[in-house]
């Protein structure tokens, strides 16, 4: 008999049913809207994890009746929030605020309230920001093209930055991982909105005022000034052609939907000398050397071939030492990731030298991109990752470093390859000494060729 | 019970929600008016109830009410358009084996194996038996089986 799926039963929740969710109750909500000419510091409004009521913020300035767009957040779930960008009525000045002496100001509002939103439907706009902090500067194009970075780049500090146009219908961005949201109004009277993320970089959002623009910075090692003062400089300005992206929802991954499992006994075994065809690419790889040593000697740059020392892994005794921790992965929305075991591992580093010849009779492109896979029971895996749940994780990562050739590169792939030209490409892959047995190296990514490592520990 | 606990706790159900509308109504714009009808009579009446831990039963009763006045109030145009409406939505094929259900057992499939509800709750919440739950249910898995197998 055909067992019944139950949650298969009904379609999800569209998307437009949610959003009008978020909206009714939002509506009911809003009584709670902040009264700003009580505060006379600029309105500032968060909400923390350990605040259990729910709390949504609401416009700021106070100006012109009549429809404008909107930010503010709305928190859906433990550690997720939308940022929500959209048409709405706004508020008229209360008895209060006309009767608190800020009446004037707020007429003032109103007029740059009005004359916003006429600058908005008029002509293109772009994005300008007065502040960027001294240490970091815009990379115009290679690897951390569109990217603000220190001269020594790191995941430590930097920012990227999005410039968007919302659709007329609004928006509404959900962010996962979200510690602490506060939202406050900037010198410029717009609104921004800094998250605190436990995962991935913070975001700072800001929304300019009457208009559909709104900027998503990701903001990483800013401090609290940092943020505001970022924020505060961000101004909209006359442009000659249209230099915002269109936000676009993210394309949701299906819960459903899994990546095409990889067999071991689907595929072959290669061996020092064997040459791995791959048709689709035009492309041959022959592997030409593998080798294992303790330490870095020789190895000088990072996955897409950046100087990089790392002196700093190696221990007093001369060794790779790295803790590694197992790690039970959260959905985001409810519960954070947890750190369930901790220990310190010796690391071998495994150094593949492959030889890239082109098949292609144009000129031709090559990435060069193995993986580190893991035997579990006859699945390959993505190295330790135990279950979909779990994870390890060390300080020094699984992925492919070391990335070198003499041949021209653009990150870790090989450009401008001439029809029948080789290549000869390094890559290095970190292994704890205590996981060799079930080591393979994923020769090429996605496809069914396999270089065993049990043998070379 | 505060407006804004209440407010968190239909956005965390607002899949359970959809759900139960979409068991009793035919398309995603009635369920979307019956969800905001019910979500505004709970604000207006949450001063009426009694205990904290009943109120998403409460709430999914007063969704269950709202979905049946809409259905009464488009009882007439189902009845002319049922098989439009069936052609244009592109339902899956279970979607497709519990539409054939009749709306009561619908409601207490999706009550009881989707939302985790027992007999007795769904009984007060369907304004019925349990027997008649019970019953829906029996005669619910019997049809959607023999419409999957068949």
């Amino acid at each position: 008999m055909k067992k019944i799926d139950y949650d298969e039963l009904f379609p999800t929740i569209p998307e437009e049913v949610s959003r009008k969710i978020d909206e009714v109750v939002y509506e009911h909500l809003s009584e709670k809207t902040i009264d700003f000419s009580k505060n006379k510091k600029r309105p500032v409004t968060r909400w923390a994890v350990a605040a259990a009521a729910l709390c949504l913020l609401v416009p700021t300035g106070v100006y012109a009746a009549g429809k404008a767009y909107h930010a503010y957040v709305v928190k859906k779930d433990k550690y997720e929030v939308g940022i929500n960008i959209s048409m709405g009525e706004k508020q008229s000045p209360s008895v209060d605020e006309a009767e608190s002496g800020n009446a004037g100001e707020n007429l003032q509002n109103q007029q740059n309230g009005i004359k916003k939103n006429v600058d908005a439907n008029v002509g293109y706009k772009d994005l300008k920001l007065n502040y960027v902090p001294e240490d970091l500067h815009y990379n115009v194009d290679g690897p951390y093209g569109g990217k603000y970075t220190t001269n020594s780049p790191s995941n430590d500090r930097g920012m990227t930055c999005v410039f968007y146009k919302i659709p007329a219908e609004g928006m509404d961005s959900v962010i996962d991982y979200t510690l602490e949201s506060e939202t406050w109004e900037t010198k410029n009277g717009n609104t921004a909105i800094h998250l605190t993320r436990a995962k991935g970089y913070n975001q700072l959002w800001i929304a300019f005022e009457g208009t559909q623009y709104a900027a998503q910075i990701y903001v990483n090692g800013f401090s609290e000034d940092e943020v505001k003062l970022l924020a505060d400089g961000a101004e909209l300005i006359d442009g000659t052609e249209e230099c915002a992206n269109e936000w676009r929802e993210p394309e949701k991954v299906s819960v459903t939907s899994s990546t095409p499992e990889i067999r071991l006994d689907s595929g072959i075994n290669l061996a020092v000398g064997d040459c791995y065809v791959q048709p689709l690419e035009s492309a041959e790889v022959t592997l030409k050397s593998v080798s294992v040593q303790d330490n870095f000697d020789g190895i000088t740059t990072d996955s897409i071939g950046r100087p990089t020392d790392y002196s700093e892994y190696l221990s007093s005794d001369g060794k790779i030492r790295s803790v590694r921790k197992c790690v039970k992965i959260g959905d985001g929305k409810t519960e954070l990731d947890q750190v369930v075991s901790s220990e310190e591992t010796v690391l071998k580093v495994v150094v593949l030298e492959l030889e890239i010849k082109s098949l292609s009779q144009q000129v031709s492109e090559y990435c060069v991109s193995p993986r580190l896979l893991e035997n579990n029971n006859g699945i390959m895996k993505q190295f330790a990752r135990t279950e979909d749940n779990y994870a390890y994780y060390r300080e020094f990562s699984y992925e492919m470093f070391g990335f070198s050739t003499e041949h021209e590169t653009n990150k870790n792939s090989l450009v401008n390859l001439q029809p029948q030209e080789n290549a000869t490409v390094r890559v290095c892959f970190a292994l704890d000494e205590d996981c060799f047995d079930n080591a393979y190296i994923q020769l090429v990514a996605g496809k069914n060729a396999f270089v065993p490592l049990k043998d070379l520990k | 019970m505060t407006k804004e606990v209440f407010g968190e706790m239909i956005l965390h159900n607002k899949e359970s929600l959809y759900r139960v509308a979409r068991a009793i109504l035919q398309n995603d714009e009635e369920c979307q008016d019956a969800i905001s009808e019910a979500i505004t009579k709970g604000f207006e009446k949450l001063h009426t109830l009694k205990k904290d831990e009943y109120v998403k039963t409460w709430l999914i009763r007063i969704l269950i009410n709202e979905c049946y006045a809409i259905c009464r109030q488009n009882k007439w145009k189902y009845e002319g358009e049922a098989e439009i409406v069936a052609e244009a939505d592109d339902y899956r094929e279970l979607y497709a084996a519990i539409n054939e259900l009749n709306e009561k057992q619908r409601l207490a499939i999706v009550l009881h194996h989707l939302e985790g509800y027992s007999i007795n709750e769904i009984a007060k919440m369907m304004k019925t038996s349990a027997g008649a739950v019970k019953m829906n249910l029996s005669r619910g898995r019997k049809a959607l089986r023999e419409y999957l197998e068949g």
